[in-house]
């Protein structure tokens, strides 16, 4: 009879797989990834180490000694005091016991303050209240501390903000009035999120974290990189980290370029490079899981990617790895056999700087 | 909370527990990839770069170095004061030091 | 010119998102007595799938998308009302909405416009829309051919579309619509579970799923 091993569904869900099974989804995964993104396959041996992480006897597994990466963290203190709307686990505590938890209770490498709300926007009218935490938590921590939020170009457009939204005007066909409109909330957004940071500077903060870069399409990667250029030729020593919303960067607009360069449509690979040129320290590339297919067809997909970013990449890559994301299970309490096998095989077969 | 845990056990270099501040810092304020990074921490500890996430360790160099330990060791410099020391340690300015010094002069 | 060229062009206005040439493409079509079904299904329609193929691959993005659904939508004007009485020609009326409790909507929008130029008849709720909303519009237009097509982005807000169908068995009414639901924690599981109809991976193949689950 032949060997079933457990694994996941996308969504989270237990199933038995054979390891030709195993090894037949981690083929078809990468070669979705190499098709889309134009990319170069894993390699046998590669796809052969996947086979073995996924199929490793134990609930939970870890890197080999010597190859362990610093962990950063998006969302930050959030997850501990926030609630379910934002992934929290509701326990009533301040910031800095959050912080504080994170360095010695959990042993995390770096990590972030952030608001409640978490997008930059919403902090330009509670900055004291942001930068009297980020003193308290400097004089406290000894891991890096940064702060950070989502660009959220969301927020910029009519009702919440305004912009026209161009969702609303492309819908009626005003395609020009609608690529203005983007341009117009990304300007605002690169202003909002320098000012927030010069700030947070002001306080001490070792620097900022983008957290999901494009989530509002190319004109939120555009405001991004803009706010990125802005703070490194004012900061030159601080810490940007720029984390990604997605594999793909949508094109709403279009047309919009960084360092000559469409950012429409542009994959892991490509997003490192104008990161990097814009003067982030750390790339975090992100690639989504579908739900309706097994882990090893997501992870084989995530790897591929991750792979080439980190190779094209000339600064460190702390790949993005949370609900739904890096071949984890899109489910609120991703299992943690499902989560430490992706964490492995991100290490030790794309090769991240970090997670 | 699970997710971050799990990280952090699987592939994490635990923080102050071991060297994984020191390793991050590097990464963060001179872009150093993951092998440069290990290797100039290291150098600095005068240990391998196996040693780095190695608890047992690291336990005691950092707290011979003023470095920062995760238990609450009385007298050991904590917050500002360890990051100084990581500061002279890795050659490099931390900002909240910098800010902390401008208040004192 | 042949009736396969000017197929050809009303497919090739669409991909090429030519606004003004589309509805002379469609004019020239019915001129010389291509009927309306047939520009839509061998024409129309097979421009909106190339471009559906060119979104999906990352080839195009949303501007260009929306340039071909508005010369679908020209073309439509023109053709719609040769298709009145016909019943078998209208694709349906398409519901759509976001889920009580969340507001992403890129997806929800994409995926209306992409029903529309489908040659769906929409009728978008917007975003966190409750399920009692959804079950009122369902009511109003029973005896239509319907179709439901609620977005989730959230796993919380995914819940809700479980109730969604219930409420539609409350009622009476499941039997009367499709029920397809999307959005990035909706699984093929899930929609079994919750006994939907269909769900897609993106706006391309929502109206590619959709079309087939109505036919």
């Amino acid at each position: 009879m032949t060997t079933e091993y457990t694994t996941r569904m996308g969504d989270g869900q237990r199933i038995f797989m054979t390891r030709e099974q195993i090894l037949a989804d981690l083929k078809e995964g990468m070669a979705d990834a190499t098709d889309l993104g134009e990319i170069p396959d894993l390699s046998e041996d590669e796809l052969d180490k996947l086979v073995d992480i996924i199929a490793m006897p134990a609930r939970m597994v870890g890197v080999e000694p010597g190859k362990e990466v610093p962990v950063t963290h998006d969302i930050g203190t959030i997850r501990i005091d926030g609630d379910q709307g934002n992934s929290g686990v509701g326990i009533p505590s301040s910031r800095l016991v959050g912080v504080m938890m994170h360095e010695r209770a959990f042993g995390a490498d770096t990590m972030e303050l952030g608001h409640i709300d978490y997008s930059y926007k919403p902090v330009k009218p509670v900055i004291s209240n942001e930068q009297q935490t980020m003193e308290v938590c400097q004089q406290n921590t000894i891991v890096p501390l940064l702060y950070g939020a989502m660009p959220n170009l969301g927020l910029y457009y009519t009702p919440d903000g305004p912009f026209e939204n161009p969702g609303d005007l492309m819908k009626a066909f005003k395609i020009d009035e609608a690529r203005a409109s983007i341009e117009g909330a990304a300007k605002h957004a690169t202003r909002d999120i320098t000012w927030i940071m010069q700030k947070m500077m002001a306080s001490g903060a070792d620097g900022i974290n983008f957290d999901t870069i494009g989530a509002a399409g190319d004109g939120d990667m555009f405001a991004s990189l803009h706010a990125i250029e802005a703070l490194r030729k004012e900061f030159p020593d601080i810490y940007i980290e720029a984390g990604m919303a997605g594999e793909l960067t949508l094109g709403l607009h279009g047309d919009l370029q960084y360092d000559g360069k469409v950012l429409a449509g542009m994959w892991p690979h490509q997003q490192a490079e104008v990161v990097s040129k814009a003067g982030a320290n750390i790339f975090g590339p992100v690639v989504n899981t579908n739900t309706s297919r097994s882990a090893a067809w997501n992870l084989g997909r995530a790897v591929t990617f991750v792979k080439a970013a980190v190779k094209a990449s000339s600064i460190p890559c702390h790949v993005n790895m949370g609900m739904g994301v890096g071949g984890i299970p899109m489910f609120e309490t991703p299992t943690i056999d499902a989560v430490s096998r992706a964490s492995k095989a991100m290490v030790e077969v794309a090769g991240v700087d970090g997670i | 909370m699970g997710m971050p845990i799990a990280h952090i056990m699987t592939s994490g270099m635990s923080g102050i527990r071991a060297a994984g501040d020191l390793v991050a810092r590097m990464e963060f304020s001179k872009s150093m990839r993951i092998g440069e990074a290990k290797e100039y921490v290291a150098k600095k500890l005068d240990v391998s770069t196996i040693d780095l996430s190695d608890e047992y360790v690291m336990r005691e160099i950092r707290e011979d170095l003023g470095i920062g330990v995760i238990t609450s060791v009385a007298g050991a410099p904590k917050g500002i004061a360890a990051k100084m020391n990581i500061e002279k340690l890795l050659d490099i300015k931390i900002n909240s030091c910098e800010r902390f010094r401008k208040q004192i002069a | 010119m042949s009736n396969q060229e000017l197929l050809d062009k009303l497919r090739d206005t669409i991909v090429s998102q030519d606004i003004n040439g589309c509805v002379d493409a469609t004019n020239a079509a019915l001129a010389v007595g291509i009927s309306a079904v047939d520009a839509i299904e061998n024409g129309l329609s097979v421009g909106m799938k190339i471009v559906g193929d060119k979104f999906e691959a990352a080839e195009i993005y949303l501007p260009q998308i929306m340039m071909s659904a508005k010369a679908m939508n020209g073309a439509m004007e023109i053709l719609s009302p040769l298709l009145e009485g016909d019943e078998d020609a209208g694709k349906g009326l398409a519901i759509t909405y976001v889920q009580e409790g969340d507001i992403h909507d890129i997806g929800h929008r994409l995926v209306t416009t992409m029903l529309g130029a489908n040659g769906f008849e929409i009728i978008d709720l917007g975003v966190d829309v409750p399920n009692e909303k959804v079950i009122e519009e369902v009511e109003k237009n029973k005896g239509k051919k319907i179709i439901l097509v609620g977005s989730a982005l959230m796993t919380t807000s995914m819940l809700g579309q479980k109730d969604t169908v219930e409420l539609l068995k409350e009622e009476g009414l499941r039997d009367d619509v499709k029920v397809m639901f999307g959005g990035a924690p909706v699984s093929d599981a899930w929609i079994a579970e919750i006994g939907a109809d269909a769900t897609a991976e993106n706006a391309a193949d929502a109206s590619r799923v959709a079309l087939e689950i109505m036919q």
